[in-house]
């Protein structure tokens, strides 16, 4: 509570020549021989000790009009229930709404994931009766492995072409790698 | 310059030109030869070594419970195991080699010489996004290459609560009569009504600001939060809870989905006799088991 600037009550006086300046004497309005308060003399701290303090007959005069101690204390215990319940059925609201949208969200996901199983599955299968293409890369090693064997006794020009020949196997790999 | 000079300057050239090229030449045609052979296997029996050569596409997807499609070479007719290697746990320790399932079905074979389909576990946790390998072991024993894949980590929702260490109240508005942020009264506050002090709940941060009853005049003021995400979570949704009469509560929105990092400022008023009360519900989603603080 911000004592200084959270009062729009007249009066800044000190705590005790406020006191004594705003209990009075019950007139018109409160029980007989009860206090009135009068709230704009008072701070809202000021305030707040009386209305601990003070005995339920007291009366407290404000510009919505006269009140009792034990209206207010009623009022604020009311309000107070009130939030208390509202905000905890709200609460409530929000966890079950979260709930829920976990459920769906795991629903989601292993809906998606037995889709994408399913698929791949008869995807693959798709895939493996088409038939296969040329076993490229077998056929790259059978051609290395005759290069390499005829390169040990070759003559200086043919193993140009076989070196030749080797770059463009390899360039082949390379494509078929990526 | 005479035609003798120009002659004899076109030879030096020419002569530098061999020297320097054809042992290049030479050099460079034995080791594309020896390249080959470091990829295939050039001597002794006709091998094919097992090569994971590509994914495909779509029906692809690495991550716990999702399938992948291998192209290769050499993977023999009888089945062998397939590996997820590489994960590291969100703390940076290395987890153990993950063995892939191959599906049965009758009828059906998902090993192939030239392809195999595997499923990974969908129980794999505690892990962030991050690059891993496949490799495959033959029948006989012989690895393939490692193959570099992106692993995506299983992901989980969470609604965040004021509780969690994520969540700061940086600031709490003290003009009212009662202030309280995330369950926790302004120290100077003297317990006026109304007596009761809700808890946030399942909430990520609420505020209640009670202006006294009896008195006179708004209260207006503002409460600062702060939500801080890390290792991959990401804000989801935003729900929000007003309770009041007649003042107001503004900033409660602003949150940006797929950030990590969120500071709201709620300016709030009780008008007198009135109680504000206001709670935020962060939805937050990340990697399966890692935590978000």
């Amino acid at each position: 509570m911000r004592v200084r600037g959270c009062q729009r009550i007249v009066g800044t006086v000190l705590s005790a020549l406020t006191l004594s300046a705003g209990v009075s004497s019950a007139t018109a309005g409160g029980p007989p021989g009860s206090q009135i308060i009068r709230v704009d003399t008072l701070t809202k701290r000021q305030f707040d000790q009386q209305l601990k303090v003070l005995p339920e007959s007291a009366v407290i005069e404000s510009k919505r009009g006269r009140f009792t101690v034990g209206e207010i204390r009623a009022k604020g215990v009311q309000k107070g229930r009130e939030i208390e319940a509202k905000s905890q059925a709200g609460d409530a609201q929000m966890q079950a709404k979260f709930q829920a949208h976990l459920a769906r969200i795991e629903q989601q996901r292993q809906a998606k994931l037995e889709v994408a199983r399913a698929k791949a599955m008869a995807e693959f299968t798709r895939l493996s009766l088409t038939p296969a293409a040329p076993a490229q890369r077998e056929m790259i090693q059978q051609e290395a492995a005759q290069l390499s064997q005829r390169s040990k006794t070759a003559s200086p020009a043919e193993r140009a072409r076989i070196e030749e020949r080797a770059g463009q196997l390899l360039q082949q790999l390379q494509r078929m790698g990526q | 310059m005479s035609p003798h000079n120009r002659r004899y300057r076109i030879l030096t050239v020419v002569a530098l030109a061999f020297l320097v090229l054809v042992p290049l030449h030479g050099d460079a045609t034995s080791h594309l030869l020896l390249q080959l052979c470091n990829q295939v296997t050039c001597t002794g029996a006709l091998t094919v070594l097992p090569r994971i050569e590509q994914l495909v596409p779509f029906i692809t997807n690495i991550t716990p419970g999702g399938s992948v499609a291998i192209k290769g070479s050499g993977l023999g007719s009888a089945e062998g195991e397939l590996y997820l290697k590489g994960l590291k746990t969100y703390l940076g320790m290395a987890l153990d080699e993950i063995r892939l399932t191959i599906p049965e079905e009758p009828g059906k074979d998902f090993w192939k010489t030239t392809a195999v389909l595997g499923m990974i576990p969908a129980n794999i946790v505690q892990v962030l996004d991050q690059p891993a390998r496949l490799q495959i072991m033959t029948k006989s024993g012989t690895w393939s290459n490692e193959f570099p894949v992106n692993f995506t980590a299983a992901r989980e929702d969470r609604l965040l609560s004021y509780t969690d260490p994520a969540v700061k109240v940086i600031r709490c508005g003290t003009d009212s009569n009662k202030d309280i942020c995330n369950a926790s009264q302004d120290p100077d506050d003297l317990g006026s009504y109304p007596p009761v002090i809700p808890g946030c709940g399942a909430a990520t941060f609420c505020g209640l600001h009670s202006n006294c009853y009896g008195c006179v005049g708004d209260d207006v003021d503002s409460d600062i939060f702060e939500v801080r995400l890390k290792n991959g979570w990401v804000f989801t949704k935003l729900d929000t809870s007003v309770m009041l009469d007649e003042g107001y509560v503004l900033g409660l929105s602003g949150l940006r989905v797929g950030g990590t990092y969120w500071r709201p400022q709620i300016t709030w008023k009780a008008t007198s006799w009135e109680t504000v009360f206001y709670g935020a519900y962060v939805r937050i989603s990340g990697p399966k088991g890692v935590p978000w603080k």
